[in-house]
């Protein structure tokens, strides 16, 4: 135990450099031409020049930290839905609450876009709010299939999963088919996950989410160790497991519907970023969780650097590089703990 | 053990190496920028010389004599074209001029692509105006407005006369563009003398192939204006009937035997399926249609990412529509 807890110290000091690292690089390096010295005299408000303020401000950090919040959002509930499904292939696009997301933003875009206009606050952050609405809606769906006889069956979780996530990609399939040209275009670009639209607004409107159901999820940590027995002796050790299982689980789809709802779908963190950090600290979920939020933080930075910079003018969807970035580290992985 | 170590050490030099700096400068500096949005608008304004336009009952201030336009959507880059103007920044496909434009556009730089113009790109450039386009979401429009200001230029296609007129005013050329509106206008009178009273009782239709289905658009929208406004040809009911983007399928297509079909297929838009057009065109039920029968199926008579509803798109399509028609 004792070196257990040594170990993720160090592993979460190398990724913690890691991340200011990449963080400091998407930061200062772009398209805009800055100095390093420019970087510090605007954030330090030594000197302000416009340009600078609004390139760092307003284009860069919102960026930055849109990334690393749903890096850090989606990793942790990916780690969440594999404890309690006891399934290291689940994760919530497979549940299907991406897809719920997707549906709902692709509705509103249908019938209220024209309704909406204007750059205030309110048509800002409403589409969000959709996208936290749909995640929900889809939760629901599959909480009330996956009840049976009172007891919550993991196994009739993924599979309903499967089959609501199915059902939503249909519907948004099925209305993006029947939308105006323009909105079609747009919905295209945030289906495929991306970032782009990064701003204070969006960061202020999925923070709450996260400082509320990270420290919840951390506390309930120790429970994820316990859900990997079989549920007759979780159940002896005086736990209420369809409880404690619901809870966790709402407080991950929380997350991932808060995530989504800004960045689009972006897939592969929550699949991958648990199996990094198990290989790297092991099993136990109090130090898997921070690592794991960790890992998906870092990919999530490094991957939308590289997407907004490699063809630049031009943007590759973040979720693309993500899986070009972190598909070969990940098979590394499986291939090394076969040895 | 060591070797977990060795993998990420190759992640560290993935994210290239320099030392960090704090990254707790993150979490103040909402204010700050709020704070330095309000100072760029009033720097804005302190400018002297200074108009004020009117586009679509909005009124915009840019500076007087713009040298600097950056074309921020095909529409607008439409009219750069048709009006002889040459915007310092447009949109790119596949980091390419659109081929259609790229003659009379050549020298503009890319901002990015039409879904995601990049900020960086364009503040660089320092632009006096940026013509963007009212299909741009809210926040898309914010972050524009920061750079330089934005006008969103109507994708509607009624809207066209005023998107040109927007142009020529920016750019002092309302001369040429009135003479662009009334030449059209005569054409399509022309065009109706020609065409006489061949089209009476034929159903005229534009399709567009996207993502390997056909879709119809509403009579007012897309190139759609040009023939059932303009030239007076009858609505087919299933035009009558869209509401907006509507798939029609073959058997929806050969249920509504059309004379005359205007095929637009652009490749880019057709990603999954290059061979949709070759398939559809070899497709029995396609070919059982009166337009293919009688070879009266035109396939991108204008480029196929013309947007339709600009001078340029209007004016070609006339030209090419009533080629094809009145033979």
């Amino acid at each position: 135990m004792h070196k257990e807890g040594k170990k993720t110290v160090i592993t979460m000091l190398v990724l913690t450099v890691l991340i200011l690292i990449s963080m400091y690089i998407s930061l200062t390096y772009g398209v805009f031409e800055l100095t390093i010295r420019d970087v510090f005299r605007t954030i330090f408000r030594i000197e302000t020049n416009a340009d600078f303020e609004l390139v760092i401000f307003d284009f860069r950090l919102p960026r930055i930290v849109i990334a690393a919040l749903v890096g850090l959002g989606l990793g942790i509930a990916g780690a969440v839905i594999q404890g309690i499904t006891r399934n290291g292939l689940a994760d919530s696009g497979i549940l299907g609450i991406n897809a719920g997301a997707g549906a709902a933003i692709v509705i509103f875009m249908f019938f209220f876009q024209d309704q909406v206009q204007g750059s205030g606050w309110l048509s800002v952050m409403i589409m969000p709010i959709f996208g936290l609405i749909g995640g929900l809606i889809a939760s629901l769906f599959i909480f009330f299939f996956s009840w049976k006889n009172g007891t919550f069956d993991t196994g009739r979780l993924i599979l309903t999963g499967i089959a609501i996530g199915s059902g939503f990609g249909a519907l948004s399939m099925y209305i993006s088919l029947k939308m105006k040209a323009s909105d079609f275009e747009m919905a295209t670009v945030w289906v495929s996950g991306s970032i782009y639209n990064a701003n204070w607004i969006y960061i202020a409107s999925m923070l709450p989410w996260l400082l509320i159901l990270i420290p919840i999820i951390y506390k309930k940590a120790y429970l994820l160790d316990l859900f990997q027995l079989e549920d007759i002796s979780t159940k002896s050790l005086g736990i209420a497991v369809e409880k404690e299982k619901s809870i966790l689980l709402l407080a991950s789809i929380g997350l991932v519907s808060a995530c989504v709802s800004v960045s689009g779908s972006i897939g592969f963190i929550g699949l991958m970023a648990p199996h990094i950090a198990r290989q790297l600290v092991g099993i136990n979920h109090r130090h898997v969780l921070p690592v794991c939020g960790a890992i998906g933080m870092l990919l999530v930075v490094v991957s939308d650097f590289i997407a907004k910079n490699v063809f630049a003018p031009a943007e590759l969807p973040v979720g693309i590089v993500i899986s070009i970035l972190g598909v070969p580290y990940f098979l590394f992985l499986l291939v090394k703990s076969r040895a | 053990m060591k070797f977990k170590w060795i993998g990420f050490s190759a992640a560290a030099i993935l994210s290239l190496g320099l030392a960090g700096c704090g990254g707790e400068e993150t979490s103040g500096n909402t204010k700050q920028a709020e704070k330095s949005a309000q100072t760029e608008t009033k720097t804005d304004e302190a400018k002297s010389e200074n108009q004020t336009i009117t586009y679509l009952n909005e009124q915009y201030e840019i500076p007087a004599n713009p040298e600097k336009i950056v074309a921020a959507s095909l529409e607008a880059m439409e009219d750069a074209a048709i009006l002889g103007v040459k915007p310092i920044g447009a949109v790119t496909i596949g980091g390419e001029l659109p081929s259609y434009l790229a003659e009379d556009l050549a020298g503009a730089e890319s901002i990015g692509e039409k879904t995601q113009p990049n900020y960086e790109t364009m503040l660089q450039m320092k632009p006096d105006v940026i013509l963007g386009t009212s299909k741009y979401k809210p926040e898309v429009a914010e972050q524009l407005n920061k750079v330089a200001t934005m006008v969103p230029v109507s994708h509607i296609s009624t809207d066209w006369q005023d998107n040109l007129r927007l142009m020529a005013e920016l750019t002092g050329k309302q001369d040429d563009a009135e003479d662009i509106i009334s030449k059209y206008e005569n054409d399509v009178t022309a065009a109706k003398e020609e065409i006489g009273d061949l089209l009476n009782d034929k159903k005229v239709v534009i399709i567009r192939v996207r993502a390997g289905n056909m879709y119809l658009y509403p009579s007012n929208v897309y190139l759609n204006p040009v023939l059932y406004e303009d030239l007076g040809i009858g609505v087919p009911a299933e035009v009558e009937a869209a509401q907006a983007q509507e798939a029609l399928s073959l058997e929806q297509f050969a249920e509504m035997n059309p004379d005359y079909v205007f095929l637009q297929f652009e490749e880019s838009e057709n990603a999954d399926k290059p061979k949709a057009l070759d398939e559809l065109q070899e497709n029995a039920i396609f070919k059982s249609v009166n337009a293919v029968k009688n070879g009266h199926v035109f396939v991108n008579a204008v480029d196929p990412l013309a947007q339709g509803g600009t001078a340029w798109s209007k004016t070609k399509f006339l030209e090419a529509a009533t080629e094809s028609l009145a033979n």
